[in-house]
């Protein structure tokens, strides 16, 4: 057991254990450590530290230094500490213990400062990488056995001399720990505080998450959640799951409000989401999209198009709108209105004009 | 222990384990043999009396007359990987094939007769492997699927299951190719061959003949150039060769299996068992895992290693349960008490003899080099694992020499698959046209498979064109590579450009949504993620579909898809069912399972194919030729990855 820790590296003091913490939880969690299986959950206490109103603070939970490799390295029990929003923020050894690497070396202050550079690097390329692949391997046609003699990672992505170190705490650092802190944090903040955060740069990704497992489908959040997309298109995405929850009215509302103005890639998505929905929107929902449709890429077109017919938005009105890309520069999606059209039931004006195409390109039809 | 010889060396004793029959050949070249008198001319019934079968139950008196002459436009000798994708890629290419197997199972090395796993391109320089597709993968799902218990002698099935589907296909098992009848043109006109089950002398006619076989007596007696021994370092410019030529030729292996009987297992040695001095070995020879026996029990010649080969056997043996004698006995291992051995293989698994001469010779300089050949048609990247000379019988040096991994797979030639003198004589396997050290690399038994189905593919066409391969890899190269291509073989940096594929036409290729990759890749010729470069398309989650736009009406009658079974992880059937990040016993997740097809008629989505359980790489949607002008693939399920990648799409009139 762990009883006096050093700390290492202080990323923010007033999240400091020593200085405000009150009270600790201890979450019994299950984890994935790719270092240890890729299938096997390992079970873990995940400690949650409360400030004095009972709130979470940080998080930590004490972990074996190298959990994998070549069984060279001495293994030292480590403690890492995440913030509430489960990002990753230090790490402390028991008083005495230093880190050691290859050779029976400790771990210099140069090697602590790029550990914990390579740790709070979620995008850090040991992310992707099994362990099999840190340490070439050397087999004939037989069984293989593993030489510990190449490392394969790029030099910065480790401490040298200590890969299955940096290699089994970034992938503690980055485990499941990280949603079951947020989600716990989540759990104990109030919609309004939420509501709050929604609109802070740094966490509406958070807010987003928490609010969508909250259901909480109240005016002043759907309004904050619109403002915040508008503000940040990227939004978008992580939001669907929110709109596709939402009551329809709300559901439809958002979807009016969001396609107009979205770029290409957004407004497939929301496409996409309202070919998928169990929403059911009435034609006149279509009618009133307001689409620029002569902007619209061959590929909006027919997703468009198909959400027409597999949720029966068509309309006389929405009709004699798309009448005006059977002129498209864009062949495809000319010829695309045109059978869409084809099928409808037209005016003879409007007849009129799909026999003539239909006369001018039915070699290409 | 003194050595027993079984057999001399004679002719019987070169042939190894075959039985041959004792009766005429019906060629020329027979009558010149010392069975002269015993000619079909001279002794019709054959030393047997028409009447000496008394068949009880009918009262009929018949004789019975075991010889047949067939024929065929390509004969495959060997039912090895390299033979079995050979036949397969043939047939499925439109000639008419045997394929001719000594032994009662198929897949040589890997079979349950000798248990080698059929190792490919397992693992690079970065550690990853870059496994190989196309007929063996289509092989290796095969068996995930039905083989999930892993055993080897169901293994042998799911290889006779794979191979006796095929149309277009004959299969011999228990049936040696004894010699070739030579036309008077040089070529091999026909395979004479004699079925040990059945008494039956088969006389195989055909265009071409594709010898598989790993010793090669097919092509020997054809009168094929071939090489066997090292080649001296200054010939190939090879710094793994040595300094002056030899006859070295790396040696066979008894492999044996163990379990744990969970009690106190004694053992006691056989009498011809040889002990292992353990204190004199070198370290590399290591005895843990000890469970499913050691590689490094080989032994290899310095001369005729194929007439040697009983001999071999009977000391291989020896050496096999001299190193068990010793992991029992020794008091070294108390982890072995409860261990007993419940199989020890009777077929040593060969690694070298004949290697036969072709228009090129693939050495070591071209696979380090990684040299570009445009008559590219394969692929290796085992490394350069040499195993030492002497065997077991040389213990102070290391086991094997693995002089060098490679950064990234090598290319083989065409022109090291067919032989130099013998115009219709095709080969795959460990008998290519290569040096010493060259072999020590592309032995493996999946690198062997890739050479297979491009010698199977190239017969056929052949066959079809009325061409023999030298002609055909001087005028129809590219034809060659673009169908292996197109049947999912990956060639590096041989990208696909096949002129008859409409999608290279499209006007537009889009996808229902992207997590990674674009659609447009689908369309760049690269059926695999290659070198740091994407060639896919991966959906953000399922379904999705992928959706190919022409300007103009199409004619399509076929839709051929590559999606993803992770060619960076290994699939193969293992003797330890090793289940890490790059082995695994699981049918890849990554693999799409359920998928339709549409294509747009009139301005209609009519449906042209739906494939429910899924088990190929290489999905074919094949139906009645329509006009179209547009295509739709609906991808609803991979085997547990929540989004779909694909490497390819084609369409074809």
């Amino acid at each position: 057991m762990i009883t006096f820790f050093n700390i290492l590296v202080v990323i923010n003091l007033c999240f400091n254990l020593s200085a405000s913490s009150t009270n600790e939880i201890k979450h019994q969690i299950k984890v994935i450590h790719k270092g240890i299986s890729l299938t096997e959950h390992t079970e873990c206490i995940l400690v949650e530290l409360q400030d004095e109103e009972g709130k979470p603070q940080e998080f930590y939970m004490d972990v074996e230094s190298v959990v994998c490799g070549d069984k060279q390295c001495r293994v030292d029990l480590v403690r890492i500490y995440w913030d509430k929003f489960g990002r990753y923020d230090r790490l402390e050894l028991p008083e005495g213990i230093e880190l050691e690497k290859a050779g029976g070396e400790f771990f210099s202050a140069i090697d602590y400062d790029k550990l914990n550079t390579i740790l709070k690097d979620k995008n850090s390329p040991l992310q992707d990488v099994y362990k099999s692949e840190i340490v070439g391997t050397i087999a004939s046609e037989g069984i293989d056995a593993m030489t510990g003699a190449t490392i394969l990672v790029e030099r910065s992505a480790y401490v040298q001399g200590a890969v299955w170190t940096c290699y089994s705490l970034w992938h503690w650092a980055h485990s499941e720990a990280k949603k079951i802190i947020r989600n716990i944090t989540g759990d104990a903040y109030s919609i309004s505080e939420l509501q709050y955060l929604l609109q802070q740069n740094n966490h509406q990704h958070f807010a987003i998450e928490q609010l969508t497992r909250r259901k909480d489908f109240s005016k002043r959040t759907n309004e904050l959640m619109l403002r915040a997309i508008e503000v940040n298109t990227e939004l978008l995405k992580p939001s669907l799951p929110y709109w596709e929850n939402a009551p329809k009215l709300i559901y439809l509302n958002a979807m009016q409000q969001l396609i107009p103005h979205a770029n290409k890639t957004n407004r497939l998505l929301c496409f996409n989401a309202i070919l998928q929905t169990s929403q059911n929107p009435s034609p006149d929902f279509f009618n009133e999209l307001n689409l620029p449709v002569h902007k619209l890429t061959y590929q909006e077109i027919d997703l468009f198009l198909r959400i027409l017919i597999e949720k029966n938005g068509i309309t006389q009105e929405g009709i004699s709108q798309l009448f005006a890309l059977l002129y498209s520069n864009d062949f495809l999606i000319a010829r695309r209105v045109f059978w869409f059209l084809k099928e409808q039931k037209l005016s003879k004006l409007q007849e009129h004009q799909i026999n003539k195409f239909h006369q001018k390109w039915k070699d290409k039809l | 222990m003194k050595r027993r010889k079984f057999f001399k060396n004679t002719v019987k004793g070169a042939l190894g384990a075959s039985i041959i029959p004792l009766t005429s050949f019906s060629d020329i070249s027979a009558q010149s043999s010392n069975n002269i008198n015993n000619t079909e001319a001279e002794k019709p019934y054959r030393n047997t009396d028409p009447k000496q079968w008394h068949q009880m139950g009918t009262g009929k008196k018949p004789r019975p007359d075991r010889r047949k002459t067939l024929t065929y436009d390509v004969a495959v000798i060997g039912g090895g990987a390299a033979g079995m994708c050979a036949a397969i890629s043939a047939a499925r290419n439109g000639a008419k094939v045997v394929l001719v197997q000594d032994r009662p199972v198929l897949g040589g090395n890997s079979s349950s007769e000798i248990r080698v796993h059929l190792n490919g391109v397992n693992h690079l320089k970065n550690g990853l492997p870059e496994r190989e597709t196309g007929i063996i993968e289509e092989i290796l799902l095969h068996n995930r699927f039905h083989n999930p218990q892993d055993a080897y002698p169901v293994w042998d099935h799911i290889l006779y299951d794979f191979i006796t589907r095929e149309k277009n296909l004959d299969v011999k098992l228990n049936t040696s190719a004894i010699r070739a009848i030579m036309s008077d043109d040089g070529k091999i006109k026909a395979a004479y061959c004699w079925q040990s089950t059945t008494e039956t002398e088969f006389t195989i006619e055909a265009d071409l003949f594709i010898d598989c076989s790993g010793d090669g007596l097919l092509g020997a007696t054809a009168g094929a150039l071939y090489r066997t021994g090292r080649e001296a370092s200054s010939e190939f410019n090879e710094k793994y060769a040595p300094e002056k030529e030899d006859g070295w030729q790396m040696g066979s292996t008894v492999l044996l299996g163990s379990k744990d009987m969970g009690r106190p297992m004694p053992f006691e040695a056989p009498h011809f068992t040889i002990k292992y001095d353990a204190e004199k070995s070198h370290k590399g020879r290591q005895l843990k895992p000890f469970e499913l026996g050691f590689w490094w029990v080989e032994l290899g010649s310095d001369n005729d290693i194929i007439g040697e080969f009983e001999d071999n056997k009977h000391k291989l043996l020896g050496y096999a349960y001299g190193v068990w004698d010793y992991m029992k006995n020794s008091g070294d291992f108390p982890e072995t008490e409860n261990y007993a051995l419940d199989w020890v293989s009777s077929l040593p698994g060969k690694r070298e003899s004949r290697r036969f001469i072709g228009d090129y010779i693939l050495c070591e300089p071209d696979m380090l080099g990684n040299k570009q050949f445009s008559d590219a048609v394969a692929f290796g990247g085992w490394s350069l694992d040499e195993h030492n000379p002497g065997g077991i019988e040389n213990l102070s040096e290391p086991p094997s020499y693995f002089h060098q991994y490679f950064e990234e797979p090598y290319q083989i030639p065409f022109r090291s698959l067919y032989s130099k003198n013998v115009p219709n004589l095709l080969f795959a396997g460990r008998n290519i046209s290569q040096t010493h050290i060259a072999l020590s690399s592309s032995r493996i038994m999946a690198t062997c498979a890739l050479e297979g189905q491009a010698v199977g593919t190239a017969a056929a066409l052949c066959a079809k064109k009325n061409v023999l391969p030298r002609e055909l890899g001087q005028k129809n190269i590219t034809e060659l590579q673009e169908q292996l291509l197109r049947d999912d073989a990956f060639i590096p940096y041989r990208p696909a450009n096949d002129k008859n594929n409409l999608v290279k036409k499209a006007k537009l290729i889009f996808a229902s949504s992207t997590s990674s990759g674009d659609p447009k890749l689908l369309n760049d010729g690269w059926s695999r993620d290659y070198n740091g470069k994407d060639h896919h398309w991966q959906s953000e989650g399922l379904p999705a579909q992928v959706q190919i736009e022409w300007d103009e009406r199409q004619s399509i009658s076929k839709i051929e898809i590559k999606c993803d079974t992770n060619v960076k992880r290994n699939i193969m059937l293992r003797r330890d069912s090793l289940e890490n990040d790059v082995y695994t016993t699981q049918i890849p997740k990554e693999l799409l399972k359920s998928l339709d097809a549409e294509a747009r008629v009139n301005g209609k989505w009519i449906k042209v194919g739906t494939i429910e359980k899924n088990r190929t790489r290489l999905i074919k949607f094949y139906f009645e030729k329509i006009e179209t002008s547009a295509i739709r693939i609906n991808l609803k399920e991979t085997y547990g990855n929540k989004n779909c990648r694909l490497f390819e799409a084609r369409c074809y009139s």
